[in-house]
């Protein structure tokens, strides 16, 4: 028969030895709680990595855009801003000295154009499209505690306003800072981000940007297909670009893929992202909180209901 | 704590269990977001430029002065974006001849579709191949992209100024 332990370090288990009601001895604690822990652990479910491997879609689209090609005339800005019906900018899109500063895309600006200086070439900058890159693990869909966000079979990630309800968890998520949110609207809170164009391509189209580029720097078509495109255009010319597809594997893979003559770190590119998806960092453990929370309260009584029993026969 | 709390609690997460997989509804089909209200256009041809500007009056006479070759432009044979030779010759001995006119520069849209085409996306539409030509010496004589003037004051004119006589 063993003694009740007391509890020395005070709190909530002293006032119940007190009173004469039985405590749970702390071996027997300790010892349910390695029990519950390894049922719960063996019925977790094995594979936690449910979407680690997206070949299920294999006909999902993507973007190409050779940066080497792009010229900076901002006609992909242009060409967005009037396919979703967004407001006319402050500065037209003809106007040069926007650059001057860098860029993010905003509610009004799904996709925004920055200039760079080219080392290896001074008088022809670096010109980089920024958009939200609808990777194919997106942490935003992971992030949002309302399953606002989707990734679709076609590619895109698309986004339902009709739920969000604005904790933007999603632009603290998001790896490139695509989300932007509608500061101007106070009952109606919305975030914005490129849909690569999800209706036009429903529709047998394709994206406004890519449409509208005047020296076709953004290819649309099969993600694959674009990679196998962009690993050739590298073999094929390996003094123009640097080896390395930007969006083939970071952060999981994006479905826009990036080909550039200077290292992508030099664009502000983030280049510290690993090769997993972000999501994987909380996958494993969350997929086993509903069953712990169900399973192990469940468990733990018994155990006590047992012990307790057990003492007061004793 | 009594049985009666322990029992009670184990009954809520029995409830609670049984109850999960009903709970919660399928998030409702997302609607595009941002995407204009009415119908959304399918594939818009690429003649939309053509009321935008007029057409181009390209001097090729001037131009052959300073391209120096023909593949600088007619990328047929030789130069980097040469396309291979099956691209345009049937690699069969007794047609390979007869397959492309000997003498002939090809018009560039008879490679070059007008409009977008999955089945060579590694090829540039017409419009992207007339511009990547006229870009490729134009901007490094730093016209294009760096020159503040635009598009209609380089190469397009208005349509509005195409019209005027």
């Amino acid at each position: 028969m063993e003694k009740p332990v007391k509890d020395a370090g005070g709190g909530s288990e002293r006032g119940g030895g007190k009173v004469g009601k039985a405590t749970v001895n702390r071996r027997d604690f300790l010892r349910g709680m390695a029990v519950v822990g390894g049922a719960a652990l063996l019925g977790a479910p094995s594979d936690a990595e449910a979407l680690h491997d997206l070949t299920g879609w294999p006909d999902r689209m993507g973007m190409l855009t050779d940066l080497t090609e792009c010229v900076g005339c901002r006609s992909c800005e242009s060409a967005c801003n009037a396919a979703n019906g967004l407001p006319a900018p402050e500065v037209p899109f003809d106007e040069k000295s926007v650059f001057e500063r860098k860029r993010r895309p905003t509610a009004s600006a799904y996709t925004v154009v920055n200039r760079y200086g080219n080392p290896k070439n001074p008088g022809n900058p670096i010109y980089r499209k920024v958009q939200c890159n609808h990777c194919e693990e997106p942490s935003c869909a992971s992030a949002c505690p309302v399953h606002a966000y989707t990734k679709t079979p076609e590619g895109p990630v698309l986004y339902n306003k009709d739920v969000c309800f604005g904790c933007r968890y999603c632009m603290i998520a998001c790896p490139y800072y695509a989300p932007a949110y509608d500061y101007e609207s106070a009952l109606e809170p919305k975030v914005v981000k490129c849909t690569m164009c999800y209706g036009r391509i429903k529709a047998g189209g394709i994206p406004a940007c890519a449409e509208s580029c005047p020296v076709g720097a953004i290819t649309f078509g099969k993600r694959e297909k674009l990679l196998k495109i962009a690993r050739n255009r590298i073999r094929k010319f390996p003094d123009r670009y640097v080896d390395q597809i930007y969006g083939e594997v970071e952060a999981g893979g994006t479905s826009w893929l990036y080909l550039s003559g200077v290292p992508f770190g030099q664009l502000d590119y983030p280049t510290n992202l690993p090769r997993r998806p972000i999501v994987e960092n909380t996958k494993g453990f969350l997929s086993v909180v509903p069953l712990v929370l169900t399973l192990w309260p469940a468990l733990l009584g018994l155990c006590y209901t047992a012990n307790r029993n057990k003492e007061e026969e004793g | 704590m009594k049985t009666k709390a322990v029992l009670t609690i184990a009954l809520c997460w029995m409830v609670a269990i049984t109850a999960a997989p009903y709970a919660g509804t399928e998030a409702p089909t997302a609607r595009q977001a941002g995407s204009p209200k009415g119908k959304m256009p399918g594939t818009v041809l690429l003649g939309s430029l053509a009321k935008k500007y007029g057409p181009v009056k390209f001097d090729h006479e001037k131009h052959v002065g300073t391209a120096g070759s023909c593949d600088a432009c007619h990328h047929q044979h030789g130069g980097e974006q040469a396309p291979s030779c099956g691209g345009c010759h049937t690699i069969d001995a007794s047609s390979f001849r007869k397959n492309v006119q000997l003498g002939r520069i090809r018009p560039c849209r008879e490679c070059h579709s007008a409009s977008y085409n999955a089945g060579k996306l590694d090829r540039p539409t017409l419009s992207a191949a007339y511009h990547r030509a006229c870009i490729k010496c134009h901007r490094e004589v730093g016209s294009v992209g760096t020159d503040p003037k635009g598009c209609t004051e380089m190469c397009h004119e208005n349509s509005a100024q195409a019209k005027t006589p």
